[in-house]
C-alpha cells in the first residue's frame, strides 16, 4: 500500500501549480509525441510547431511523416519540403504522395528498377482489361490504330519524366534524412508505388558517393501483345504495349503462355 | 492468480472527490497499472485515486467496462466483424465529448496506464487539431501562453514551414 501513496503524492505535487481549467501542461512529453504521432500529415505538423516552444521541441521528434507534393510535381518545391523535414531529427518513415492529372485517358502503369542509378523503367498500357479470359472476343481483333499508338507512346514518354523525377526524389529523401528506414512514393493516379526498405535505402545510401550516371535513352525499347493473361489475378489486358524490361518477364513465363490460345502471336512495334 | 476465480472479485476505486465506484476486478484489469497493483498485492480493496476526479473515473470505468466484457484480438483469430464494429462505434461515442474531459481522461488513462484508450484520445485530439492555425490550436487545447516561440524563433520556424504555404 505504501508504493501506492508514494505514487499519489508525487502525482498531487506536480499538479498543485495548476489552475483548475484543463490544460496541455501537465501532459507528459511521451504523451503529446504520441498525439503527433497521429497526424502523420506534414501540413499538419507545421503548424503544430508554431503553437510554444515544447510542441515546437516535440513535434520535431516525430519518426513518421507523409507528405503530399504541391500539383505539378515542382522539384524545387519538393527540395524545401525535404529542407524543413531535416529538421526532424529522428524521422525514419515517409510517404510521399503525388497528386496526378495525367495528360493521357489511357490505363498505364509503371515501375523502376533502381539502385542509385535508374536501372529501368517499366511501362505497361493495354488497351483494354478484362477480369477473366472468357469475356475477351479473340476473333475480333482490332485494327491498329496508328494515332492511338504515338498517343500510347507520348503517355509512356510522360510516365518515363514521371520516373525520373521520382528517383531523383528518393535519392534527395535518402541523401539528407540520415535515419530514414522506409520510404514510399505514390502518385494520385495509381500509376506508381515505389516502396524502398531498410536494405535497399543501405544500398542506395552507399552508393551516393559515386557519380550519378543518366539514363542511356538509346536503349528505350519497346514491344506489343495482342492479349496478356496476368498469372496470379487472371486479368486480361488487351492489345498491351510496354517496355523491353517487361518484355523479358513475359518470356520468362513464354512456355506457359504458349500452351493457351491466343498468346501465340507476339507483334513488335 | 486465475482468471476463473477472480472473474466475481469486486474492486473499489476511490475518485479524488471522494466517490467510491464499485467493479469488477476484470473491468480493472484493463489498467495495467492497477492490475500491477494487484499482481504485486499491494493493493488493498479500495484503490484511491487522488488525482482523478468522480467525473473522469466514471467515463473511464465506462470505457472499461466496454473493452472488458468485448472478445480481445489474442483471444480468438476469428472474433466477429460485428464486436469489432460495436467497439469501434462504442469509442467513436466516448469521444464526443468537450476537450477539457478528453484532458482529463488522457492524463488520467496515462497515470492508469490503459493503452488503447491513451491511443483514442490521442487520436480524438490530433482529429481536432487537424487543418487549423496555431492560433486557433492554442485555443483549442489552451496553451500557456507564458511558452510562446520568440519572434526569432517563430520567424525561423516559419521560414522551415514555407514550402507548405507557398
Amino acid at each position: 500500500m505504501s508504493i501506492i501513496i508514494s505514487i499519489m503524492k508525487n502525482i498531487e505535487k506536480s499538479d498543485a501549480g495548476e489552475d483548475d481549467s484543463s490544460s496541455f501542461d501537465p501532459l507528459p512529453d511521451e504523451v503529446v509525441l504520441q498525439i503527433f504521432r497521429k497526424i502523420i500529415d506534414f501540413e499538419t505538423l507545421c503548424p503544430c510547431r508554431l503553437v510554444s516552444k515544447r510542441f515546437n521541441r516535440i513535434t520535431l521528434q516525430v519518426d513518421t511523416v507523409r507528405f503530399i507534393t504541391k500539383p505539378c510535381t515542382s522539384y524545387k518545391s519538393f527540395v524545401s519540403a525535404i529542407r524543413s523535414l531535416k529538421k526532424f531529427e529522428g524521422l525514419k518513415s515517409l510517404s510521399i504522395y503525388i497528386p496526378s492529372t495525367p495528360k493521357h485517358p489511357y490505363m498505364c502503369r509503371w515501375k523502376i528498377k533502381c539502385g542509385k542509378n535508374l536501372d529501368s523503367v517499366i511501362f505497361l498500357s493495354p488497351n483494354s482489361v478484362y477480369h477473366s479470359k472468357k469475356y475477351v472476343n479473340e476473333n475480333a481483333h482490332e485494327e491498329e490504330d496508328r494515332e492511338l499508338t504515338s498517343e500510347k507512346r507520348l503517355a509512356a514518354m510522360e510516365c518515363l519524366d514521371h520516373a525520373v523525377l521520382s528517383h531523383v526524389m528518393l535519392l534527395t529523401c535518402i541523401k539528407n534524412i540520415p535515419l530514414l528506414e522506409k520510404v514510399t512514393l505514390a502518385d494520385s493516379g495509381k500509376r506508381c508505388r515505389i516502396s524502398l526498405n531498410r536494405e535497399k535505402i543501405a544500398e542506395m545510401r552507399s552508393g551516393l558517393t559515386s557519380p550519378y550516371e543518366p539514363i542511356r535513352w538509346n536503349r528505350m525499347s519497346k514491344c506489343y501483345v495482342p492479349l496478356l493473361e496476368l498469372p496470379v489475378s487472371g486479368y486480361v489486358l488487351k492489345e498491351a504495349a510496354f517496355n523491353e524490361a517487361l518484355m523479358e518477364i513475359f518470356k520468362k513465363h513464354a512456355a506457359r503462355f504458349e500452351r493457351q490460345n491466343g498468346f501465340t502471336s507476339v507483334a513488335f512495334l | 492468480m486465475s482468471t476463473s476465480s477472480s472473474s466475481s472479485k469486486k474492486i473499489v476505486l476511490k475518485s479524488a472527490d471522494n466517490e467510491t465506484f464499485e467493479i469488477d476486478e476484470i473491468v480493472a484489469l484493463e489498467s495495467q497499472a492497477i492490475k500491477n497493483m494487484i499482481e504485486d498485492e499491494c493493493a488493498d480493496n479500495v484503490i484511491p485515486l487522488g488525482n482523478i476526479d468522480s467525473k473522469t473515473l466514471s467515463k473511464i470505468i465506462e470505457y472499461c467496462k466496454k473493452h472488458a466484457e468485448s472478445p480481445k484480438k489474442d483471444d480468438n483469430a476469428d472474433i466477429d466483424e460485428k464486436a469489432v464494429e460495436d467497439l469501434k462505434s462504442f469509442d467513436a461515442e466516448f469521444a464526443k465529448v468537450d476537450m477539457p474531459l478528453i484532458q482529463d481522461i488522457l492524463m488520467a488513462a496515462n497515470f492508469l496506464n490503459i493503452d488503447n484508450l491513451i491511443g483514442l484520445m490521442c487520436r480524438t485530439i490530433a482529429d481536432r487539431i487537424k487543418g487549423k492555425t496555431p492560433e486557433e490550436i492554442r485555443k483549442i487545447l489552451n496553451i500557456n501562453k507564458n511558452d510562446l516561440l520568440s519572434p526569432e524563433q517563430e520567424a525561423k520556424a516559419r521560414e522551415e514551414n514555407s514550402w507548405a504555404f507557398d
